[in-house]
């Protein structure tokens, strides 16, 4: 077994721990073109992403863009970023590509001084100079994989930056802006756990216990701005009051409106006293299980908040969960608004059936969205062949089995793998229909497959972050995409009529 | 809240008499919403349009994900997704096997580019020598991109470390004769297709165009970029390195040439017509293609004389661009970039008229100010900026700019770059906005 003549398999297994015996180093060969008859497709030894290294087209990002994308959805609230200035820039180039709105994002600039001498500085002059330009409430400090290694001691450089800011401007304005410390390692994790270990370290910050406001607390995960508004329009047909955290559908979906304030803030994001006030709620509810699930047990433990995980309420089974738990919880009763949107919803599905029933699916993305996306196909008589999840988790493997059982179904599930192995199960086995993020777009074009864009990220199309998925409005909308979606590539224009 | 005590001796005004040139090559100060970025994204900017190269990520998941991505466009990167075992344990191994399988998942490849990103330089992988053990086993160069984020002041240090690796690594390890008048171009990305139009105006002064570094460089062409006899010099901030040395080490001399904007491109084939004795074929080019663009080029002239303009990008093409304003008859305001060096920003000085504002490294908050206090009617740069601008009503144009706007460089690119200008300034929706 030989490479160039040189490399022999003895020269692999010379190298100890990682188990890759018995792969056939030999005729292995991936090119990213469309399927053709040169295309020769990669050994099967070196596909599953478990009897590799490498990892090609991760389904995931580092943890701190959770951790921004978080400290985003708070009102006035700048995420300095305690890293090299990659680190902020690329998120930066993310959020504007996806949400097409400006996101500011404070970095503290490691240069090599940084690297030798530790981020103390940086971390001092930057959250002064922060202060200085841009007078926010609240800061979070986030830190990626180069300050954890270094080792900076966060905390105690935070506390000299309040004494100097207290020095140079005097108390009030020390004190009037708060600070929430998230470690977010990138070598650990991915964006799922970054975003989690924000929802805890905000809440561990900011919520104190006051009196019951009678609230309901919504975490709700990496979901689009559209999809915040559907839970919001839930809410407010039941009546109930209620604090978003992380609310980015004031902040990632803005009006363009003039004139603009100076530096310029959007209107929208969740007001720290609502955060403060989250210890004070009558149940969280965190929409999102991976994207949440930390700050609604610490409210649940500390402030005996009762914690209400998921699933995510897209689709019907879901849904039907969220509103009836909400009915429990708040003792208010399904309104008939709401029963009634359920009914469209049911109605769409049984005008459709004929379209969908019995496609194949492939689905990617975050494990959330994908478990519930699961769901709601199998809810429209899709069969699930792929499942690909970036970021592993056993609660999501756990989920879709539970609701491949209950449809008799026997997808393939990557947990945690790259795209790359997904890409090539759809390539050899064919799939009718991919639900999945633009990332999914090259296998759905080199293989010819028509796909609908859902979760996180959606950077090639315009509208999706407007958008919601979840509710029954969501799925309304969700399935209309997926019909005229099949119209537009399985039948002909003759025989769409009616 | 506190009175701002902030120092702005990075934006100048350029007045008659004053030979000040706004402070630049300076690490930003931290807690500022920098443009800038880090030298592993310099060096992906550089090296991802290297087709026949694996690129390997040595670090964390997160930094392939992003670098994948470079100037709008999707490439395959590998990575060694660094977990907090290795980061404790060292990734060495990781990465030998990394390496081992990459070359077999693509053997048709004929370089190997291993990127060392913050936390990789930072646990101390001993990246150079298991890249060099790994060079016989794969039979191929492995290249080590020594570029960390925390490397340098910004992207721009990645640039440099890019074309060092280049140069050091590839450029001149083959002896072969090349064709006549052949010419290498250097600082020219291929951003839809740009290359090809600058090589399709050279041919047809019958000019070869050998590497173009790096929008089209096959590995054959690099080990051989040292035989030409002219090096074109396009992107100055991120290509002059390589053409000095190219100079010093070869003895290749360089032109300085720019393809944006009728006068420049104009003055650029005169100007390499002279060099490589085709001044006929240079001026039958000219002729040809002015004549062509002619008609449709004066209603977009009409439209925008004495619009103004406002600037901020890579330090690049500043003065290449203020220039290619100035033949759509439109007025520059403001112009900057996040890194560019003192030789840029001569040139632009020179470039624009008295008072105009010349920023270096402008926060996100001096944009906003400058906007805010000039009004431009057009501003262009990345796409950071766009959404911002936006928000203040006033039209933008992304630079380099996005698939569908076709290239801009060339007689016909022109009309393609005023056509972006034009949308951007007469947007209906700008009017609607101020009308509420």
């Amino acid at each position: 077994m030989k490479l160039n003549g040189r490399l022999t398999i003895e020269d692999l297994n010379a190298l100890p721990e990682i188990p890759i015996e018995g792969i056939n180093y030999e005729q292995i060969y991936i090119e990213k073109e469309p399927i053709c008859p040169e295309y020769t497709p990669p050994d099967e030894t070196i596909i599953p992403s478990s009897k590799r290294t490498v990892v090609i087209d991760p389904g995931r990002i580092c943890m701190p863009f959770g951790a921004m994308w978080a400290s985003v959805g708070v009102h006035k609230c700048i995420p300095f970023v305690q890293g090299a200035q990659g680190c902020t820039t690329y998120p930066r180039y993310t959020f504007s590509r996806i949400f097409r709105e400006p996101v500011s994002i404070a970095t503290a600039s490691f240069h090599e001084d940084a690297a030798v001498f530790g981020g103390r500085k940086n971390l001092i002059e930057g959250i002064r100079n922060l202060i200085c330009r841009y007078q926010p409430e609240v800061i979070s400090i986030i830190t990626v994989c180069s300050s954890e290694i270094i080792g900076d001691d966060i905390d105690s450089y935070l506390d000299e930056a309040k004494e100097q800011l207290e020095e140079e401007f005097g108390p009030e304005v020390s004190d009037s802006v708060k600070f929430v410390i998230i470690h977010t390692p990138s070598f650990a994790g991915s964006h799922i756990e970054g975003y989690n270990r924000a929802a805890k370290a905000f809440l561990q910050t900011l919520a104190k216990k006051r009196s019951p406001n009678n609230k309901v607390n919504i975490i709700p995960g990496m979901v689009t701005p559209g999809d915040i508004r559907e839970v919001k329009h839930i809410l407010r047909l039941m009546g109930i009051e209620n604090i978003i955290l992380f609310d980015i559908s004031g902040t990632l979906d803005c009006p363009l409106r003039l004139p603009q304030s100076m530096p310029y803030y959007p209107k929208g994001g969740t007001k720290s006293e609502e955060i403060m006030d989250m210890a004070n709620s009558l149940a969280t509810f965190a929409l999102s299980p991976h994207e949440g699930k930390a700050g609604a047990t610490y409210l649940e433990k500390r402030f005996k908040v009762p914690a209400i995980i998921g699933p995510l309420p897209l689709g019907v089974h879901n849904t039907d969960i969220f509103v009836k738990r909400l009915a429990d919880v708040t003792g208010r009763p399904i309104p008939e608004e709401i029963k009634d949107e359920r009914g469209i919803l049911l109605d769409a599905m049984a005008d459709t059936f004929h379209y969908t029933m019995m496609r194949r699916v492939a689905i990617c993305g975050d494990p959330d969205i994908v478990a519930a996306a699961t769901r709601f196909t199998c809810e429209l008589g899709m069969e699930p062949v792929a499942i690909f999840n970036g970021t592993p988790s056993k609660d999501f493997a756990q989920e879709v089995w539970a609701v491949a059982e209950e449809y008799n179904y026997k997808p393939t599930i990557f947990n945690g793998g790259d795209m790359f192995e997904w890409e090539d199960f759809i390539k050899r086995e064919k799939v009718d229909l991919i639900l999945g993020n633009s990332k999914a777009v090259n296998v759905a074009k080199e293989t010819d497959t028509p796909i609908v864009r859902i979760g996180f990220p959606i950077y090639d199309r315009v509208g999706y972050q407007r958008r919601a998925n979840i509710g029954y409005r969501g799925g309304e909308y969700l399935l209309d995409l997926i019909v005229n979606t099949i119209l537009d590539s399985k039948f002909p224009d003759d025989r769409v009529h009616q | 809240m506190p009175a701002t005590n902030l120092k702005k001796a990075h934006i100048l005004r350029k007045a008659e008499g004053v030979t000040k040139l706004p402070p630049c090559r300076r690490p930003s100060a931290p807690g500022k919403i920098t443009q800038r970025s880090c030298a592993y994204y310099g060096a992906r900017w550089m090296l991802a349009p290297l087709k026949d190269a694996i690129h390997l990520v040595h670090g964390p998941v997160g930094c392939a994900y992003y670098g994948s991505t470079v100037r709008g466009k999707t490439y395959k990167l590998f990575s060694t997704a660094l977990r907090e075992k290795d980061v404790i344990f060292g990734g060495g191994e990781k990465l030998t096997r990394s390496l081992i399988e990459t070359k077999c998942l693509m053997p048709k490849a004929r370089h190997v580019f291993v990127y060392i990103t913050c936390s990789t330089a930072l646990i101390g992988d001993d990246v150079y020598d298991i890249c060099k053990k790994m060079e016989k086993k794969l039979g191929c160069p492995v290249i080590v991109v020594n570029c960390p984020g925390f490397k340098g002041e910004s992207q721009a240090s990645g640039h440099r470390i890019a074309y060092e690796c280049l140069l050091n690594q590839l450029i001149g390890q083959e002896k072969r004769q090349i064709g006549p008048n052949a010419v290498n171009i250097i600082g020219e990305y291929n951003i839809n297709g740009e290359t090809q139009v600058i090589k399709s105006l050279l041919k047809k002064m019958g000019i070869n165009v050998h590497c173009v570094f790096t929008g089209d460089a096959p590995y054959e062409r690099i080990i051989t970029a040292h035989e030409v006899k002219l090096n074109l010099l396009i992107c100055q901030s991120t290509g002059r390195f390589l053409a000095q040395e190219m100079e010093r080490r070869y003895g290749i001399p360089h032109l300085k040439v720019s393809f944006f904007g009728l006068s420049q491109t104009k003055a650029s084939l005169h100007k390499i017509g002279q060099y490589l004795g085709l001044k006929k074929e240079a001026e039958k080019v000219i002729a040809d293609e002015e004549k062509t663009i002619k008609p449709t080029l004066s209603y977009f002239l009409s439209k925008l004389k004495g619009k103004k303009a406002a600037l901020f990008f890579g330090a690049s093409r500043m003065a290449s661009m203020i220039n290619a304003l100035e033949d759509l008859c439109m007025e520059v305001i403001a112009t900057g970039s996040q890194f560019g060096d003192t030789a840029a920003y001569m040139e632009t000085k020179q470039a624009v008229k008295s008072g105009t504002l010349i920023m270096d490294d402008a926060s996100e908050q001096d944009l906003e100010n400058m906007r805010h206090g000039l009004k431009p009617d057009v501003f262009m740069g990345g796409i950071k900026e766009q959404y911002l601008s936006h928000k203040a009503g006033i039209g933008f144009c992304i630079f380099p700019q996005i698939k569908r706007a076709g290239p801009y460089v060339g007689f016909k690119g022109f009309l393609n770059f005023a056509r972006s200008v034009y949308k951007a300034v007469y947007a209906p929706v700008w009017r609607l906005i101020k009308s509420s």
